[in-house]
């Protein structure tokens, strides 16, 4: 979890707990405690249940407490097992108990006051276990209000997806699930027939039953909800040995009943492509399952059959179907859809691992169903395109800009916003690469972005038992696309000049075009920012460029200057107040008219598309503060040495003339000295063995797209700006302040030489 | 394009070093004696219009002027392949060929006459520059011509271009050889004068050190001019290496002069190269990191300047650059300097802020060396003042005899009287004792009353 998102959500908490400490000691707290328990953080099964059973004897509604647990296990809550730690946790803390119990009776108590309900010492157990639950949403909200969602959706899942008329329950008959629940057949008192003859209407029953349809003996009863298990009624006077032998075989039909209705159901287009296609492979089971029962039909035609060989046979398809049934009530409770039900079916076919039967026939269904989802990821990680109408591919196009618009952010944005990836929505199986996954296909819509065409073929990507099938494409896929976005941009692009020449402007690498700029722009550097044009500056940048040995650079021309409204001290203090009690006072841009040109000016860099991926805004705000302070020093340089010359005239002064300025003499080397082994510090042994490390990174580059350059891009500009502004933030009020003294003083001894010139003359 | 430098060369001497000079810079930069640039060398980052410029046929041109009042070098020079190189209006050779005769008084008087003719030269130069940083001036002040004449160009050039840098590069005779030369003191003490007053920086090469560094370090018993000149051209060109490779620092002659000359008179520096190897010694390579390299440039057996090793004396330096060339990890450099400081195997001045800096420079990528790390030392350091303590006793020498003084005489300058001399050899006195008390912490208040 990024560090924005803890911080977030604290304080949300907080916010929710009324508390009024700020949020900034938790987060630390959360932090340190989080990366000490990162190995400890997958809780193990055993743990939970015993927590469960404690938890379970400790409140009062021990039923009540573990019929929830098991619903909420049941309908594959993801959280469930740190929520119960954190129950468990609550539980053994009895501060946060009272404080809870406390918070809960006010909350009760002012919400619902018209029913003015108080509590005593006896049912505040209770009232605890109801707090909880409640506590149970929050925290899950929390931790993931996507969960919360899913736990709250009733009905279709998504009110905004174009829904096609269901058949099945405009026209209930249609449905091959007990339309009619009673016979339309004359019935005869069964209680008048033998039991022998009796067997062959029960078969007769039975087949009818078994395909859906209601027998004259065993009555299917009305279901209490959608999904629930179908029951059946048998007559009284079934000769009780039959009726045990039909009992046993009844499951089969509410097996069937099920699994009819859950194709029926889920074949409609808002379930998701994974449900359809689920339901569709199922209802090719059910189909063999018929002519499983016409062969049945055929034979007790033919009078060979009798309900002790009908259970007989019934037997490999009783097995199978109750998996398949088991399959869609797991669906149905959890509602489930694309990711989701294929991960249910991972952790089914895992959980079958030795009934190679059945574990066979989850296999069957699994890549059935995950067709469809595999035709997404092919799409997306061979073609970077989302084709995904219900949203249920585990990457989400956040596009809420185009790239025409370009607004200033945009490649910024783009590449940490554009496309995400819904935790919720990855199936079990594909959790290991999901990163990948996303990279791949973002890095493919770059390329495609750049106006490269993709060549790539679709290959099929097909659910395997050994998962190695599936996960080896998708690594040769995301090698393809990283390989060529980094070909494309360190070939194409050639980023690699790009960041040189970035280099040689803002990390003033090549020091004679600065010092060919600084001369040029003297005297419009010392103005107030009122009185300087920027078109002159640059002009005189643009002259600067072609003097200096920089007129070389194919990039010269995406240089730019920039005054901006602040100066570096300022932009620094609020970049390090962001997060503190100080922030608000860095609000406003803070006073620009007295600032001097030198003080306000920096260069901008253009950088297209798709370089600016890399050097994006943050990045180049980075390199500028840099440049600024790096240029500030140069400038202060500058000026010292321009007083150096002036004095050189005092050679020639008689000697008891010159002694007077070796006092000013002394202080002049001293403010040299110092900003030159500043500059040294800087320029030499930090920003250079940062940037040798980072391109020698860069031209291994082998390694792949993000890690290579993305990061380390990240990580050079971080490094570098680390080391700067440690040093800055070491000292930057001191040392800036000084290098200010020292312009002031600088300005203050020049005059001061020029009096004693003046004074000698 | 900005930081141009325009380099004089005076008299026998000069004119050697100069030419040795513009050969290395020529090889260092991958232009052929031709003045065109080698096929392997288009794609370079390097500066070379520091040093050239560029004619109408793309050749390269040296900013360079050569003045002489005799032919014979400036004829060898011409005679040699790299004739086409320099522009043959920059060179001026005095119509009367006669040479001033080692006599600084007929250096000077004829630079005197020859003034307008030699200043419509520098100022033709310096007006084909943008911005013209500075001049370079070779010579050595025992002879006439570079003494005299240069003496004369020095005054005319610091009036005229009161802004611009002046560096020089002045040979000191060999004190231990009876030189052929007998005004030599004369000589030398009138052109100090003029070094303290009119340079901006002078680096001191001294004939004495040369010589033995040839004989010791290089293990040439007789070393000839060439070999010696090879020397000096090396330590030119290393010194100006990161004005023509321009890397993060010291990218104009300013910047890279300020630190070493906190105050103005104190401007003569000593130098030191390490490690020195020649054409016809390829066998001592040594290992070389940089802490050899720095600490080797610390020995004064390494210096280009003979000073009397005086225990007793406070001979400190006042600043140092080292410019160190190759393959350098920047952490090596700053251990190295964190070691030189726990030895303290330099003294600094006690009234400033004072420390080894350094400058790491690139080599020229088309001359192979053998060392992967090699650096050069611009220091400092009041010990020269001992050099100047020594031109003054031959000056006395010489003086209380009154000996040799009749040429002298002849010239218009010292007709009257020889005030020139005795008003000399104050200014002489003063910078000793100026660089005597620069070793002191009371310097900055010293003299006052």
């Amino acid at each position: 979890m990024s560090e924005f998102k803890l911080h977030h959500l604290v304080r949300e908490l907080l916010e929710l707990l009324r508390s009024k400490s700020t949020p900034e000691e938790y987060v630390e707290c959360l932090q340190k405690s989080i990366s000490a328990n990162k190995l400890g953080s997958s809780i193990s099964h055993i743990a939970i249940q015993s927590e469960v059973q404690n938890l379970a004897i400790k409140s009062l509604n021990q039923q009540a407490f573990l019929g929830k647990y098991e619903d909420l296990k049941q309908k594959n809550v993801d959280c469930l097992g740190s929520f119960v730690q954190l129950l468990h946790l609550i539980s053994q803390d009895v501060g946060v108990k009272d404080f809870l119990s406390r918070t809960v009776k006010s909350n009760t108590v002012s919400a619902e006051s018209c029913t003015k309900v108080m509590f005593t010492r006896d049912e505040l157990p209770q009232v605890k276990n109801r707090l909880k639950k409640a506590v149970t949403k929050k925290s899950i909200n929390i931790i993931d209000s996507n969960t919360s969602r899913l736990l709250n959706r009733s009905g279709p899942p998504m009110p905004s997806t174009p829904s096609v008329t269901s058949w099945v329950q405009r026209r209930p008959s249609m449905s091959w699930d007990f339309s009619t629940t009673s016979c339309l057949t004359v019935t005869t008192q069964i209680s008048s027939i033998p039991s022998t003859s009796q067997e062959s209407l029960l078969i007769e029953d039975l087949l009818n039953v078994l395909m859906g349809l209601p027998g004259c003996y065993i009555e299917p009863l009305e279901l209490k909800g959608p999904h629930d298990v179908r029951e059946f009624s048998i007559n009284e006077c079934v000769d009780p040995s039959l009726k045990e032998l039909v009992k046993q075989i009844l499951p089969l039909a509410s097996y069937y009943s099920i699994v009819q209705r859950f194709t029926e159901e889920k074949m409609r287009f808002e379930f998701g492509q994974v449900n359809n296609a689920l339901a569709e492979c199922m209802s090719a089971i059910i189909v063999e399952y018929t002519l499983f029962v016409t062969q049945l039909e055929t034979e007790s035609r033919s009078g060979n059959l009798n309900l002790h060989k009908m259970w007989y046979y019934i037997q490999s398809n009783m097995h199978s179907l109750s998996i398949v049934c088991d399959i869609a009530t797991r669906v149905n409770k959890s509602d489930a859809v694309g990711g989701k039900v294929l991960s249910l079916l991972h952790d089914q076919i895992s959980a079958y691992i030795g009934d190679y039967k059945a574990q066979d026939l989850c296999v069957h269904l699994m890549q059935a169903a995950s067709v469809p989802y595999m035709k997404m990821l092919g799409m997306w990680i061979y073609k970077g395109i989302i084709s995904d109408p219900i949203d249920e591919f585990l990457v989400e196009d956040q596009e809420v800009v185009q790239k025409e618009d370009m607004p200033v952010d945009y490649s910024a944005d783009y590449w940490d916003k554009k496309y995400i990836i819904r935790r919720e929505r990855i199936p079990k199986f594909l959790e290991p690469v999901a990163d990948i996954i996303l990279r791949a296909g973002k890095y493919l819509n770059v390329i495609r972005q750049c106006g490269r065409t993709l060549n790539h073929k679709v290959e099929t990507i097909e659910y395997k038992l050994e998962e190695r099938n599936y996960i080896e494409a998708i690594e040769n896929a995301y090698k393809y696309a990283s390989q060529t976005l980094l070909d494309l941009v360190m070939k194409d692009q050639d980023l690699l000049g790009r960041l040189k020449s970035v280099k040689h402007y803002f990390l003033l690498d090549q020091g004679n075009f600065i010092v060919t700029f600084l001369a040029l722009c003297e005297k419009e550097l010392s103005k107030n920012i009122n009185d300087v044009i920027q078109a002159r500056l640059d002009s005189l940048l643009d002259l600067a460029l072609r003097l200096s040995c920089s007129c070389s650079d194919p990039y010269k021309d995406d240089l730019r200057t920039e005054l901006l409204p602040y100066d570096l001290q300022f932009q620094m203090f609020k970049i390090l107040s962001i997060q503190t009690m100080a922030e608000p006072d860095y609000w406003s841009n803070g006073e620009c008219s007295n600032l001097s040109v030198i003080q306000t000016f920096t260069f901008s860099y253009e950088v297209r598309w798709p370089l600016s991926l890399i050097l994006n805004r943050k990045s180049l705000a980075c390199y500028q503060m840099i440049f600024r302070h790096l240029f500030y020093c140069k400038y202060v340089e500058r000026m010292i040495c321009q007083v150096w010359r002036s004095n050189k005239v005092t050679k020639k002064f008689p000697f008891h003339a010159a002694k007077q300025y070796r006092n000013a003499f002394a202080l002049r080397q001293r403010m040299l000295h110092c900003v030159q082994n500043l500059e040294y510090h800087m320029m030499v042994e930090v920003i250079e063995p940062h940037w040798c490390t980072f391109v020698q990174k860069i031209s291994k580059g082998d390694v792949g797209f993000q890690g290579d350059t993305h990061e380390y891009e990240g990580n050079n500009v971080q490094s570098f700006e680390d080391s700067i502004s440690k040093l800055d933030i070491e000292f930057t009020s001191a040392l800036m302040q000084l290098l200010d003294q020292i312009n002031d003083m600088n300005r203050g001894t020049s005059d001061y030489e020029r009096l004693f010139n003046l004074l000698y003359r | 394009m900005p930081c141009e430098m325009i380099t004089l060369q005076l008299g026998q001497c000069g004119n050697q070093i100069g030419f040795e000079f513009w050969k290395r810079l020529c090889a260092e930069h991958g232009i052929n004696p031709e003045g065109i640039l080698e096929d392997f060398a288009t794609e370079g980052v390097d500066r070379k219009d520091v040093f050239f410029y560029q004619a109408d046929d793309e050749h390269y041109i040296p900013r360079a002027v050569l003045l002489d009042l005799e032919p014979r070098v400036i004829n060898t020079i011409m005679n040699s392949p790299y004739s086409k190189l320099y522009n043959q209006e920059n060179v001026f050779l005095s119509k009367n060929g006669g040479g001033a005769g080692n006599n600084w008084a007929s250096g000077y008087s004829q630079g005197e006459k020859l003034n307008e003719e030699i200043f419509d030269i520098i100022d033709r130069e310096a007006d084909g520059s943008d911005s013209l940083e500075g001049f370079v001036l070779c010579h050595s002040i025992a002879g006439g011509t570079g003494s005299g004449m240069g003496s004369n160009i020095l005054e005319k050039l610091s009036d005229r271009f009161p802004k611009k840098l002046v560096q020089t590069y002045s040979v000191f005779p060999n004190q231990d050889e009876i030189s052929d030369v007998v005004v030599q003191p004369y000589n030398s003490l009138l052109t100090l004068k003029r070094l303290t007053k009119s340079a901006d920086s002078v680096v001191v090469l001294d004939n004495t050190a040369l010589n033995r560094i040839a004989a010791d370090r290089l293990r040439i018993q007789n070393p000839t001019f060439t070999q010696i000149n090879s020397l000096v051209s090396t330590i030119m060109s290393v010194s100006t290496t990161t004005l023509r490779y321009p890397s993060y620092m010291n990218n104009d002659l300013m910047g890279l002069l300020a630190p070493l000359i906190p105050t103005p008179r104190l401007h003569f520096l000593m130098t030191g190269y390490t490690p020195l190897s020649t054409d016809t010694d390829e066998v001592s390579v040594r290992k070389t990191t940089v802490l050899d390299v720095m600490r080797r440039l610390l020995q004064p057996k390494n210096m280009m300047v003979s000073t009397t090793q005086d225990r007793n004396s406070q001979h400190c330096f006042i600043s140092i650059l080292n410019i160190i060339q190759g393959e350098v990890d920047p952490t090596q450099v700053h251990k190295s300097l964190q070691r030189i400081r726990e030895r303290k195997l330099a003294q600094f001045i006690p009234w400033g802020p004072a420390s080894i800096q350094v400058a790491l420079s690139r080599k020229s990528p088309y001359i192979q060396t053998a060392h992967r790390v090699s650096g050069l030392m611009l220091a400092n350091h009041t010990n020269i003042s001992s050099l100047f303590e020594r031109a003054l006793q031959q000056y006395d020498k010489l003086r209380k005899r009154e000996a040799f003084l009749e040429q002298f005489r002849k010239e218009e300058m010292f007709k009257d009287n020889l005030n020139e001399l005795d008003d000399s050899r104050e200014v002489v006195q003063d910078l000793v004792d100026e660089y005597i008390a620069a070793t002191r912490a009371d310097y900055c208040n010293w003299g006052q009353t």
